[in-house]
C-alpha cells in the first residue's frame, strides 16, 4: 500500500514535469530537431518526387522560396498540371479540369495555399500570423508517446498535430477544414524523415480521407542549393492557347 | 527519506524480477497493426433507433441514436450520416441538443425500451464541438437513461431520467440533476431500488416546474413485471428541490411506466400516459393540478415498456403523436387516435421516438425497429433512411460460395442473406430478405445450395427453398399430450460438423433431424432444471400482460458437436446448465458443478467444442439477466471434468460468444457486450480490437474456412468481416520481436474492373468490398520514422517491375499491390484516347518476389500471380489475350512517341526562316497533316474525330475488358493498323529527313543551334 503511494508520487511526479513543457519549449525542440535555423538560412530549395492516387503515379517537382512562395509542377501523360502561390495570391494550370491557361485562384484556394507556401512550416512565427496554438496534451500513438499540439488558424481550419515526443518529428496531423463551406477532415501521416544539409523533411506524406488513403506523395530528393528567380512564381500573362495557334 | 527509497528499489527490484520471470511479449492493441473491419450492412432494414434529437435552428443537423449501435449524426437532414460515438458504448438512451449551443450535445447511454434483448450503458456523456469529442461525465451504473432535460434559460442546468439497471434492484436510479454543466450530480427524486424515471418534461415558460414520471418495474430472464407501489407521476416547481406525487384525477393503485409532456405552445396542457390497471391518457389544463381522462382505448395501452411516449405538436394543443405498435396521432386533445398516414406510411411497425420541427409541424422524425424516417408532410408519407447499418443480428453464418454470402436473423426484421462481396461494392441491392418475424439462426442447407433453415421466435422453424420463397414448417413437437415443448426466444439449431446434413435444434430436450426437419429424434431428456417457478410466462408482464416467448425459460440455448467425433455433443441451457454426451445423446453428463466461480443459474450463452481435440470445449456463461456483468470463459481439456477459467480483468463487458481459429488452437476470439477481444495465446492474454469494431454487442463470430475472414455479427452494427485474419495465426514470440516479418502472400488470379449501376443517391448504403489485388502483410516490431523504407516488386528476371510506399505503422501492415502496368503513355490532350486507355494490363503470371527495403535492411517475400480459375477460356485464349493487349499498348506508345516528335519538331520550326533552300510553311504544314491522322486534335471528348491513335485504342479498350480470347477482327484490325502506322511514320520520317538536314545545314551555316529531333529515350523519361 505504502509502496503504491509512493509510486503514484513519483509519477505524479513525473507527470507535473511533462506538462512543465510549454508549447513553445517544444516547439523549439521541434525547431532544433528538423533543422529549422538552417532551412531559413538556405531559404529555397525544390523537390522533386511523385503523388500516387490509387493505381496513378504522378511525378512531380515543387519549388519552395522564403517566405511564402510556391509552385509545383506535376506531369501526366505529358500535359503539366501548375499550381503556385506568388506570396499574395495563388494560381493554377489544370488542363484536366478543361484549361491550358493560368487561372487565378479562388480565396478559399488561396487559403490553402498559405499553408503549403509558407516556408517556415505553420508553427514557426505562428503568434505574428495570427494562429492559436494550444497543447492538448501527451498520449500514445500506436505506442509511440507523442504529443497533441493544436494549431488553429483565423479562418477556422482546426490542424492538429502529433509530434513524436522522443525526436520532435511530426508523425501525423488531422486537418479539418471547410470545402464550399462543408467540413472535412484528413489525416496526414508523414515517415522516412531524411536529413539533407541538416535540414530534417518526410521523403513520405500519405493522406487518408474516412481511414482510406487518398494520395500518397513519395520525394525522390530536395535540393538546397538552388536560385530560384521571383518570376517563376507570378502568373504568367494569358495567352492563347496553342490548339488556337496552330 | 531514505526508506522512501529503500521501498521503491526493492518494488523496482520486484517488477524486474517479475519481467524475468515471464519471457511472453504483452499483447497489445497496437499489434493489430492495420488489420481492420469493413462494414457490409445490411442497412436496408436498419435496426432499433431508441431516440432522436434534431437542432431547433438548423433542422437538418439530426443525432440519431441506436438502440445498441451508437449514434450517428446527419448534418444534411438524414441523406448521409456519420457515426460519432464508436468509442463508446453503442446503447443509446437519449440525447439533447443545447439548443442554445447547437454543438453541445448530451448522449445518455443505455436503452430505455425494457426488451429481453435490451442492452446496457454506463453513463452520461456530452461533446461541446458537435459531436467530435466525447467526454464522460458521470451517472455509472444508472445503466439505462430514459430522458435528459436541458434547461432552455440555463445550459448548466441538466436533468436526467435514470432508469437503472433493468434487471436488478439498487439505488442507481431516479432523477439526477447537474447545475454545473456535468461536473456533479445531485439525486433530486428517488423513492426506491425498484423504480426509475422514464420520463420528464419542463415547463418552457418556467424551468424551474418539472415532471417525472417514475417506474417501478423489474426484468428477469424468465419474466417481466411492469408496475409497483414505486410508479407515480412527480412534479416539482422549484428546480427539483422538493417534489410532490400528482394525483389529483389520475388512478389509484399501482401503476405502471408513465409518459408526461407538457404542449410547448400553451404550457399550462399537460399530457400523461399511465399505464394501470385500465392504461389511459390524460389531460391537465392546469400544470397538473388537476387531470381528466381523455382515452383509454387499446392504442393508448399497447405495450407501454416499449412505447410510453407522447409527442406535442408545436403548434396545435390538441394534437400529440403517440408512438406504438404504428404511429398514432391524436388530434382532439387525446379523446381519439388515427395514423397520420393519408397517403403513405410504409413504415416500420414498433415506434419509438419522434421528433417534430418546432418551426415547421410539417416536418417529423421517427425512430423504429426497423430505422429512422423522415416526413415533410405531417407524416402522411415518408421517406426511409437506409443508411444507417445498425441492424441487430442474433446469429450469422456462411456458406461456401465465392464470394461468401453471410446469413444471419434481426431483431423484428426477419432473416436475410447478404455478399461478402458485390461488384464494386455492397449496396442494399446486396441483401435479400429471407423470413420474416424476428430473425435468428439462418443456415444454408450444406447439401442443397436450394434450401435454407431459419427460425421466427420461439422455435418456429422453417425450411426455406430460394427459387419459389415457400416456407415449409418443420419444428419439432412433444410425443407427450402432457408435455409442452419449451423454446427459448432465440432457439439454438445447429449442423453436425462430422455428418453433412445432419440437424440440431433444442427445446429443453436436444432433437436431431436426418431428412431435413420431416422427423425428429429426441436423443435428450429435459437438459434444464425445469423450475417451474420460471415458467409462468402466462402470468409476464406485470400490469400488461406480455407473453411473446421472449421470457420463454428452461430452454437449451446453445449446442456444439465435436468436429472430431460424432458422439460428442455438447449443450448449454439459459438456467444455467452445462450438459455433455459421449455417446450421441444416449446419456448425459450436466458437469456444470465442475466450473469454478460460477454463479447457479447462470445463462450459458455459448458452448463450443474444439477444432482439435474431442475432449476440449469453451464456454462462455451470460449473467447480466441476473444482475451479475461479471466475465465468464472457461475451458476444458478433459471433457468438463474440470475448467480453467480464461477471463481477464481488462475485459469491458460481459461475455457473449467464443470462437475458436480453425488453424491455431491457441487463437481465440470472445464476443462481448462491448466489442470484440482477441486472444493469441490460448486466453491467458485478451486485447480489445479497436479498428473499426465499435464496442457493440458481437452475439456471434465465424472464420470463413477458405478466405480466413473473421465474420462479426453484431447486435447493432450489422455485419463485420474482417479481412483474412491469417497474419494473427503467425503472431509468434519469433514474429512479435522481429523488425520486419513478412507473411506468406496469397496468390492473385488476375482479375478486370467490372461496371456496375451505381448513381441511386448519396443516401444510399455501401459497404467496401474485400481488397482485389495482391495484398503484402508484414509485422513490424516498431514505428518507422528516420530514413527510407519502401517495397520493390521484381519479376522472375530480377527486373524491378515496381516500388510501393511501405507501411510504417508497428504492428501488422498491409500494402496493396495493384498488379497493372502503367497505362500507355497516349497524347493527354485527346480526351477520348486518354479515356479508352485509362487502364494499364496486367503484369503477366509468373512468380514475383516482394523485396521490403528498410533503412540498409531488405526483407523478401514472393507472391504468385496466376490467370483465374475459369472454364470459360483455356490459359492459351488468356496467353493470346495478354499478347494482342500488349501489342496494341506498345503500337499506341509508338503512335505517341510519333506524334509527339512531330508535334515536339513543328514548334521548334515556327521561328525559321527561309534561306536553306527549303520552304518551311509547306513542310509544317506537311508535318501537321501527319499529326492530324496520327492523333485527334479536338480538345472534345466526343467531337467524333477517331484518328490512328484512337483507331488503335478502340482495339485496345475492347480486348482489356475480356481475359479470354479476343475477336479475329480485333486481331485483324490491329494487324491492319499496325501496317497503317509503319506507313505514315516511314512518310514522316521520309520527309524529315528530306527537309531537316537542308534546315540545320543552314542553321549550321548561320551559326545558329540545330534542330535536334525528340529521341525515344527522351520521349519516355518526360
Amino acid at each position: 500500500m505504502k509502496a503504491g503511494k509512493i509510486l503514484m508520487i513519483l509519477s505524479l511526479f513525473f507527470a507535473t514535469q511533462i506538462f512543465a513543457q510549454t508549447v513553445d519549449e517544444i516547439l523549439q525542440k521541434h525547431f532544433e530537431a528538423i533543422g529549422q535555423k538552417k532551412l531559413l538560412e538556405k531559404g529555397q530549395f525544390v523537390a522533386k518526387g511523385k503523388v500516387i492516387r490509387g493505381q496513378m503515379e504522378i511525378p512531380y517537382t515543387s519549388y519552395h522560396k522564403k517566405p511564402m512562395k510556391f509552385k509545383s509542377v506535376a506531369t501526366f501523360q505529358g500535359m503539366e498540371i501548375v499550381q503556385a502561390f506568388d506570396g499574395e495570391k495563388g494560381w493554377s494550370i489544370n488542363p484536366f479540369q478543361g484549361s491550358t491557361k493560368p487561372e487565378p485562384m479562388t480565396e478559399e484556394q488561396n487559403e490553402k495555399m498559405k499553408i503549403q507556401a509558407d516556408f517556415g512550416g505553420l508553427f514557426y512565427n505562428y503568434k505574428e500570423k495570427g494562429y492559436k496554438v494550444t497543447l492538448l496534451g501527451k498520449e500514445t500513438m500506436d505506442d509511440v508517446d507523442v504529443y497533441v499540439i493544436q494549431l488553429v488558424r483565423p479562418n477556422g481550419d482546426d490542424i492538429k498535430v502529433y509530434m513524436d515526443a522522443d525526436n520532435y518529428v511530426i508523425l501525423k496531423t488531422k486537418f479539418k477544414t471547410k470545402v464550399q463551406g462543408v467540413e472535412r477532415e484528413f489525416e496526414t501521416l508523414l515517415s522516412n524523415y531524411k536529413s539533407i544539409d541538416g535540414i530534417v523533411d518526410p521523403f513520405d506524406i500519405e493522406t487518408k480521407y474516412n481511414g482510406n488513403t487518398v494520395s500518397h506523395i513519395v520525394i525522390d530528393s530536395i535540393d538546397y542549393n538552388v536560385d530560384l528567380p521571383d518570376s517563376i512564381f507570378v502568373m504568367p500573362a494569358a495567352e492563347p492557347s496553342k490548339e488556337k495557334q496552330k | 527519506m531514505k526508506k522512501i527509497l529503500t521501498v521503491f528499489l526493492l518494488l523496482l527490484f520486484f517488477v524486474i524480477q517479475l519481467n524475468a520471470g515471464s519471457k511472453k511479449t504483452k499483447l497489445r492493441p497496437s499489434f493489430f497493426g492495420e488489420l481492420k473491419a469493413r462494414q457490409i450492412g445490411p442497412a436496408i432494414m436498419s435496426g432499433r433507433i431508441s431516440t432522436i434529437d434534431a437542432s431547433a435552428k438548423n433542422p437538418l443537423l439530426v443525432y440519431v441514436g441506436a438502440a445498441s449501435g451508437g449514434v450517428w449524426r446527419s448534418r444534411n437532414g438524414g441523406t448521409t450520416f456519420k457515426p460519432v460515438f464508436d468509442d463508446y458504448v453503442q446503447s443509446i438512451g437519449a440525447i439533447a441538443i443545447d439548443q442554445n449551443h447547437p454543438d453541445t450535445v448530451w448522449v445518455g447511454t443505455g436503452e430505455p425500451w425494457t426488451r429481453n434483448s435490451v442492452s446496457v450503458g454506463n453513463g452520461i456523456y456530452k461533446t461541446t464541438n458537435g459531436g467530435e469529442d466525447w467526454n464522460f461525465m458521470g451517472l455509472e451504473g444508472t445503466d439505462n437513461i430514459a430522458d435528459i432535460i436541458i434547461n432552455p434559460q440555463n445550459s448548466d442546468e441538466v436533468f436526467v431520467a435514470a432508469l437503472g439497471n433493468i434487471w436488478e434492484p439498487n439505488a442507481k436510479r431516479g432523477v439526477f440533476k447537474t447545475s454545473d454543466g456535468g461536473k456533479t450530480w445531485r439525486k433530486v427524486l428517488f423513492v426506491d431500488e425498484n423504480t426509475g424515471c422514464s420520463d420528464l418534461a419542463i415547463d418552457p415558460s418556467n424551468p424551474d416546474i418539472i415532471y417525472a414520471g417514475m417506474w417501478d418495474y423489474r426484468r428477469k430472464p424468465y419474466t417481466f413485471r411492469s408496475g409497483g407501489p414505486g410508479s407515480g407521476l412527480y412534479m416539482s416547481e422549484d428546480g427539483g428541490k422538493s417534489w410532490k406525487k400528482l394525483t389529483n384525477g389520475l388512478p389509484e393503485g399501482e401503476l405502471g411506466r408513465i409518459a408526461v409532456a407538457v404542449s410547448p405552445v400553451n404550457p399550462n396542457i399537460v399530457y400523461a400516459l399511465i399505464e394501470a390497471k385500465e392504461t389511459a391518457l390524460y389531460r391537465s389544463l392546469d400544470k397538473g393540478k388537476t387531470w381528466e381522462k381523455r382515452s383509454a382505448s387499446s392504442i393508448v395501452g399497447e405495450r407501454p415498456f416499449y412505447f410510453a411516449a407522447i409527442i406535442p405538436d408545436p403548434v396545435d394543443t390538441n394534437r400529440f403523436y403517440k408512438p406504438g405498435f404504428t404511429l398514432y396521432v391524436s388530434d382532439d386533445g387525446g379523446y381519439s387516435y388515427t395514423t397520420p398516414f393519408v397517403e403513405g406510411g410504409n413504415v416500420h411497425s414498433d415506434i419509438h421516438t419522434v421528433w417534430v420541427n418546432p418551426n415547421d409541424n410539417r416536418h417529423i422524425y421517427i425512430g423504429t425497429d426497423g430505422g429512422f424516417y423522415i416526413s415533410h408532410d405531417k407524416g402522411s408519407t415518408w421517406e426511409h433512411a437506409q443508411n444507417l447499418p445498425v441492424s441487430q443480428f442474433y446469429h450469422i453464418s456462411v456458406d461456401n460460395e465465392e464470394p461468401y454470402n453471410v446469413y444471419g436473423g434481426l431483431q423484428d426484421n426477419g432473416s436475410w442473406v447478404g455478399k461478402s462481396k458485390g461488384i464494386n461494392s455492397i449496396t442494399n441491392c446486396d441483401w435479400q430478405n429471407v423470413g420474416y418475424g424476428d430473425g435468428f439462426n439462418v443456415l444454408p442447407d450444406p447439401n442443397d445450395k436450394n434450401i435454407l433453415y431459419w427460425l421466427y421466435q420461439g422455435g418456429q422453424l422453417m425450411r426455406f427453398y430460394k427459387d419459389t420463397r415457400e416456407v415449409k414448417e418443420i419444428k419439432p413437437f412433444s410425443d407427450d399430450p402432457d408435455v409442452k415443448l419449451r423454446f427459448n426466444w432465440d432457439t439454438p439449431i445447429h449442423f453436425s460438423p462430422t455428418q453433412k446434413g445432419v440437424l440440431y435444434i433444442g427445446a429443453q430436450f436436444l432433437y436431431r433431424t436426418t431428412d431435413r426437419g420431416d422427423s425428429w429424434e429426441k436423443i435428450s431428456p429435459d437438459l434444464t432444471t425445469n423450475d417451474p417457478e420460471k415458467q409462468k410466462q402466462e402470468e409476464s408482464g406485470g400490469l400488461t400482460i406480455d407473453n411473446s416467448t421472449a421470457e420463454n425459460h428452461c430452454t437449451i440455448y446453445t449446442i456444439s458437436e465435436s468436429p472430431k467425433d460424432y458422439n460428442v455433443i455438447w449443450v448449454g441451457t439459459d438456467d444455467g446448465n452445462l450438459q455433455v454426451t459421449e455417446n450421441g445423446g444416449k446419456t448425459w453428463n450436466n458437469v456444470i458443478d465442475r466450473i469454478p466461480g460460477l454463479p447457479e443459474n447462470t445463462w450459458c450463452a455459448k458452448v463450443i467444442a474444439s477444432n482439435f481435440d474431442k475432449n476440449t470445449a469453451y464456454v462462455v456463461f451470460d449473467g447480466h439477466r441476473n444482475g451479475d456483468k461479471n466475465v465468464y470463459v472457461y475451458k476444458t481439456t478433459d471433457l468438463g471434468e474440470s475448467w480453467m477459467s480464461l477471463a481477464t480483468e481488462n475485459i469491458e463487458g460481459f461475455a457473449r460468444t467464443i470462437l475458436e481459429d480453425p488453424v491455431n488452437p491457441n487463437l481465440l476470439f470472445l464476443g462481448t457486450e462491448f466489442g470484440l477481444y482477441i486472444s493469441i495465446d490460448g486466453g491467458e492474454q485478451w486485447v480489445r480490437f479497436k479498428n473499426k469494431v465499435p464496442k457493440v454487442p458481437i452475439y456471434e463470430m465465424v472464420i470463413h474456412p477458405k478466405t480466413s475472414d473473421l465474420v462479426l455479427g453484431t447486435h447493432g452494427r450489422g455485419v463485420l468481416i474482417i479481412d483474412d485474419i491469417s497474419p494473427l495465426r503467425m503472431l509468434t514470440e519469433d514474429v512479435l520481436n522481429s523488425d520486419v516479418k513478412i507473411f506468406p502472400i496469397k496468390p492473385y488470379y488476375i482479375t478486370n474492373p467490372k461496371f456496375a449501376y451505381g448513381i441511386s443517391g448519396d443516401q444510399e448504403f455501401f459497404g467496401p468490398n474485400p481488397p482485389s489485388t495482391v495484398m503484402i502483410n508484414y509485422y513490424m516490431k516498431k514505428r518507422h520514422i528516420f530514413g527510407d523504407m519502401s517495397i520493390e516488386i521484381y519479376n522472375e528476371k530480377g527486373e524491378l517491375v515496381k516500388t510501393l510506399p511501405a507501411g510504417k505503422r508497428k504492428g501488422i501492415n498491409r500494402v496493396a499491390w495493384y498488379v497493372r502496368r502503367k497505362p500507355p503513355k497516349v497524347k493527354a490532350s485527346a480526351p477520348n484516347l486518354a479515356f479508352r486507355t485509362a487502364f494499364g494490363p496486367t503484369f503477366p503470371p509468373g512468380k514475383y518476389i516482394v523485396k521490403i527495403k528498410k533503412g540498409n535492411k531488405e526483407y523478401t517475400g514472393s507472391v504468385e500471380i496466376k490467370f483465374p480459375k475459369t472454364n470459360r477460356y483455356s490459359p492459351d485464349d488468356m496467353k493470346l489475350q495478354y499478347k494482342i493487349l500488349n501489342k496494341a499498348y506498345v503500337l499506341l506508345e509508338d503512335i505517341s512517341f510519333k506524334d509527339k516528335q512531330i508535334t515536339n519538331l513543328y514548334s521548334k520550326l515556327k521561328d525559321i526562316k527561309t534561306g536553306s533552300g527549303v520552304d518551311v510553311n509547306e513542310f509544317m504544314n506537311e508535318l501537321d497533316k501527319i499529326h492530324k491522322t496520327l492523333v485527334a486534335t479536338s480538345p472534345y471528348r466526343i467531337s467524333g474525330q477517331v484518328r490512328l491513335a484512337e483507331k488503335v485504342a478502340d482495339v485496345y479498350a475492347g480486348v482489356i475488358n475480356y481475359l479470354g480470347k479476343p475477336t479475329v477482327s480485333q486481331m485483324d484490325r490491329l494487324d491492319l493498323l499496325q501496317n497503317e502506322f509503319k506507313k505514315i511514320s516511314a512518310r514522316a520520317d521520309k520527309l524529315i529527313n528530306e527537309n531537316l538536314d537542308k534546315i540545320n545545314n543552314f542553321l549550321k551555316s548561320k551559326g545558329m543551334k540545330e534542330i535536334k529531333l525528340l529521341t525515344r529515350e527522351q520521349y519516355d523519361k518526360s
